[in-house]
């Protein structure tokens, strides 16, 4: 049975403050600016093996050789890469003693997203009642995953404790020369998650990234690497639907999930970061490199995704379908208002037989924000009775913003049947006009209406996700109507 | 890139005719460089062996174009031969209302009408071929329908491109005035002509509420290329249709690019590419959506056997004036063999909320029950292959309001799929 919130909720309440607030590191940091000295110094801090150090030093001589990609139908100053700290130890939250002092703009917010008070106070660190510390919560998860031979950690402890895995498959879904970003993320990440599903394990709750919140922050450079060996499955959460504010700007990150016959990986995401304000100042810039293989035959790889937050998103969670009869999805929601930008979308590549691919892509864009779909259906000569369908919707909320689609579909096999369609339409007056004679306001209709268009990703995700991510759908919409 | 003006010198001795021409070689011989695949547009098309070949220039001699003319078809034909008007092969008939003039003999009131719209709507300063035709074009078709004229028998322009190695920049340019209505043909023929280039551009203006067809007939050779533009400028209430037909040619490169700049336009395109051994046939068309109350349709249909390629790239762009905008884009491809591919990219951007857009896009082969039907009817295996496949095309085909057209280009495909089976 899944660990649910309300579960997690009594957790936290048992357990008592154990181990204290994490030292201030504020003085562990690296200067400005990128050079091997500073991988060098991330390498050491992290008391990594010297084959690590190498991987990162390539990709760093790979980077800088390496231009920008500017083919995104996405704008924004550029980023000077020299201007960035590399290397901060995890800073200390700022301690508050009570949710009183929470800034009631996101107090607000959490409570409709029906986020229990626990949890809000364990996001943005309130003091009081001892620290909820999941870490203490983590330690009899890693037990009950323990038992079962699951491998759940942070990125840094799997490169001390299981290097033989780590070495193995880092980098072999996404090369450190891949693209400007992942080159990047290669050369600097300093953490991330490391899950490895042995043969045949079922694993039994949804693994996240929630459960170690406290636990160093990963940073704007995250790595995540999951690998599902034989006839094994895991369902994987990332992020979660409270706002994030961070201070870095840029994030580059690159997942990389791998699936081994018959093993089957369920990959979902809710973004909500900082999107920037209303005209458009701030936010962050959302580069993420995720890829997925489907390694061994009759394996699958599902991507979810539900993303309201960042100023700039450039990410396309691809499936690689190597294995014969390996089945690639991606559902997506991604919604853009005021000035955000989101390109988004993602590849499948059909290498094997009888391969599978499903694409429902729902777009929402609002206020002046432009919403762009580019995605890849390709069907090499051998992927015989390849079958790809694909759906890319967009909804258009006002005047002012734009929704584009770029599919790009390559067959090169006679067997292979793709099918395509896109629409792009607004809700119908007609529509609102149902909702206001049936006694629902205006704000409420747009919302149900949302809803149920984006209802087809939505059902995919864990259920209690699920519920958080309608409410969030129509937080984030909130103001773009009337 | 000395390549590049090393490959521009051949034609260097060609005179410029009209100023555009001048602005079009200072453009081309600074910056200006063909594309590569690198370029998004040309991702999937290497044009790089044509902009590296020695052509050569001469005008072969015809007797006749009996055997290019589309039986059974009234109309009046205008022949240019390698580029070159020829009068002797022309038979163009006085019609009120319409003049069909050479770009190079046009004279006075004329050729001061003709340089009002000539290389206005086709963009020779960021694109190379375009550049290169206006450039280097020798002679061209000037056509002019005058307000609320309706011509009952289209006008042909039959281009005939003869003998090895001809660099050919073909230019076409038409005018059609308020209120009137014209069909169009451009038949391009060729013989004997491995390694020619065919470099066409036409420009296509509807004056308010005119209503324009042109049917757009490649049939250059099967080693011969052919890079063709089709510029159509829409002002109010007008509408326009546009059939491209690629029957041969071993590369094929086709820019079908509206603007509508006046509400309450149509326009209409479709086409059909059936592509065999190692031809490369790449349909790029782009709708640029301006003004409120427009639509726009598009219907292409592909056919790839052997080792052949098949693009299609349609991009429909709705701006933020262009409400009420309805465009439809549907690009259907069948794949009869496994060395064949198939790159297909249907785009939307759009940035108007109160509009009806889709696209959709299929890659299949012939349906296995419909097969199974038809011969279980006594039909051979290719005998039903052929008909699902004219059947297939056949959405696109009925677009040809011309009859004696028609027949031509289901002829066509009957005979291509004939050879195939041979």
């Amino acid at each position: 049975m899944a660990y649910t919130e309300e579960e997690l909720a009594k957790d936290l309440k048992q357990k008592k403050y154990e181990f204290g607030f994490v030292s201030n590191f504020e003085s562990d940091k690296a200067p400005k600016g990128l050079n091997e000295d500073i991988i060098r110094l991330i390498s050491a801090k992290k008391n990594e093996p010297e084959w690590l150090l190498e991987y990162r030093l390539k990709a760093f001589k790979v980077w800088q050789e390496m231009i920008e990609p500017t083919w995104a139908h996405v704008h924004y100053p550029q980023v000077d890469f020299q201007d960035i700290y590399y290397y901060s130890a995890p800073k200390t939250k700022k301690k508050l003693n009570s949710l009183d002092e929470v800034d009631p703009e996101l107090k607000s917010m959490y409570d409709r997203l029906g986020i229990s008070t626990e949890e809000q106070k364990r996001l943005v660190g309130v003091a009081v009642d001892v620290v909820i510390d999941s870490v203490s919560v983590e330690t009899s998860f890693k037990e009950k995953l323990g038992e079962l031979g699951i491998i759940f950690c942070s990125f840094s402890e799997a490169v001390q404790d299981h290097p033989e895995l780590v070495k193995k498959y880092l980098g072999t879904v996404v090369p450190s020369n891949d693209n400007f970003y992942a080159a990047l993320n290669a050369a600097v990440f300093t953490d991330g998650s490391f899950c490895y599903i042995p043969k045949g394990v079922r694993c039994p709750m949804e693994l996240s990234t929630y459960f170690r919140i406290n636990e160093a922050q990963t940073g704007q450079f995250e790595r995540t690497l999951v690998v599902a060996d034989q006839g094994s499955y895991v369902s994987y959460l990332e992020g979660c639907t409270a706002p994030q504010r961070d201070e870095n700007q840029l994030h580059a990150a690159v997942v990389e999930l791998i699936a081994m016959e018959d093993a089957e990986i369920k990959y979902s995401t809710v973004q909500n970061w900082y999107p920037g304000n209303e005209e458009g100042k701030g936010g962050i810039y959302n580069f993420v490199t995720k890829r997925g293989l489907c390694e061994g035959n009759n394996s699958k790889i599902s991507w979810t995704q539900v993303e309201t937050g960042s100023a700039i998103t450039w990410k396309y969670p691809s499936c690689i379908l190597k294995g014969d009869n390996s089945t690639g999805a991606f559902y997506s929601v991604a919604v853009t208002n005021n000035y955000q930008q989101a390109d988004t979308g993602t590849k499948m590549v059909h290498i094997g037989k009888n391969t599978k691919s499903t694409i429902i892509s729902k777009g929402i864009s609002a206020g002046k924000s432009n919403n762009s779909y580019r995605g890849l259906v390709k069907v090499l000569p051998k992927a015989s009775n390849a079958r790809n369908f694909s759906q890319c919707d967009s909804l258009l909320l006002g005047s002012e913003c734009g929704a584009h689609t770029f599919p790009y579909i390559e067959a090169q096999n006679s067997t292979s049947k793709i099918e395509h369609e896109a629409t792009t339409s607004k809700i119908g007056e007609d529509q609102i006009f149902y909702c206001l004679q049936r006694g629902i306001d205006e704000e409420k209709a747009v919302s149900l209406i949302v809803n149920g268009y984006a209802k087809e990703v939505l059902n995919k995700l864990p259920m209690e996700f699920a519920i958080e991510a309608q409410k969030l759908l129509s937080i984030s919409l909130e103001g773009s109507v009337g | 890139m000395a390549n590049k003006l090393d490959f521009l010198k051949q034609f260097d001795q060609l005179t410029a005719l009209f100023p555009v021409q001048g602005n079009a070689r200072a453009v081309i011989h600074n910056g200006l460089d063909f594309p590569t695949t690198r370029d998004e547009y040309w991702k999937y098309t290497r044009v790089t062996s044509l902009v590296e070949s020695r052509y050569v220039r001469n005008v072969p001699n015809i007797d006749s174009i009996d055997a290019f003319r589309v039986p059974g078809l009234d109309a009046q034909y205008l022949v240019f031969v390698n580029g070159e008007y020829s009068e002797r092969l022309s038979d163009t008939q006085l019609i009120q209302g319409v003049e069909v003039t050479s770009m190079r003999l046009a004279e006075g009131d004329r050729k001061q009408h003709m340089l009002e719209h000539l290389d206005r709507y086709v963009d020779s300063k960021t694109q190379a071929f375009h550049a290169l035709n206006t450039s280097y074009f020798i002679d061209g078709s000037f056509i002019t329908v005058e307000k609320n004229t309706v011509l009952s028998d289209p006008i042909c322009i039959l281009n005939i491109s003869a003998d090895k190695q001809q660099a050919n920049n073909i230019r076409n340019l038409i005018v059609v005035g308020e209120m009137a209505k014209a069909e169009f043909i451009n038949l391009h023929e060729g013989y004997d002509n491995a390694g020619s280039l065919t470099n066409a551009i036409t420009e296509l203006k509807v004056e308010q509420g005119g209503d324009a067809s042109l049917y757009m007939i490649q049939n250059d050779g099967a080693e011969s290329a052919h890079i063709n533009t089709i510029q159509v400028a829409q002002e109010k209430d007008s509408q326009s249709k546009v059939v491209t037909i690629t029957q041969t040619g071993k590369l094929v490169r086709n820019n079908l690019n509206f603007t509508v700049s006046g509400q309450g336009c149509e326009s209409n395109m479709y086409g059909i590419y059936f592509t065999s051994d190692r031809q490369h046939v790449d349909n790029h068309t782009y709708v640029d959506h301006t003004t409120p109350n427009c639509n726009s349709n598009e219907l292409y249909k592909g056919v790839m056997s052997d080792r052949s390629t098949g693009v299609f790239n349609g991009k429909i762009m709705v701006r933020r004036e262009a409400q009420q905008t309805n465009a439809f884009q549907s690009n259907q491809n069948i794949l009869l063999s496994d060395k064949a591919t198939i790159y297909t990219k249907p785009e939307l951007e759009i940035y108007a909320d109160d509009v009806k857009c889709s696209h959709g896009c299929t890659i299949g082969q012939l349906d296995e029950e419909a097969m199974f039907y038809l011969q279980s009817r006594g039909l051979d295996k290719a005998a039903a292959a052929k008909l699902l496949v004219q059947a297939f095309a056949g959405d696109v085909t009925a677009k040809i309001t011309n009859d004696a057209l028609r027949e031509k280009v289901e002829g066509f495909l009957h005979q291509k799929f004939e050879d195939q089976h041979a």
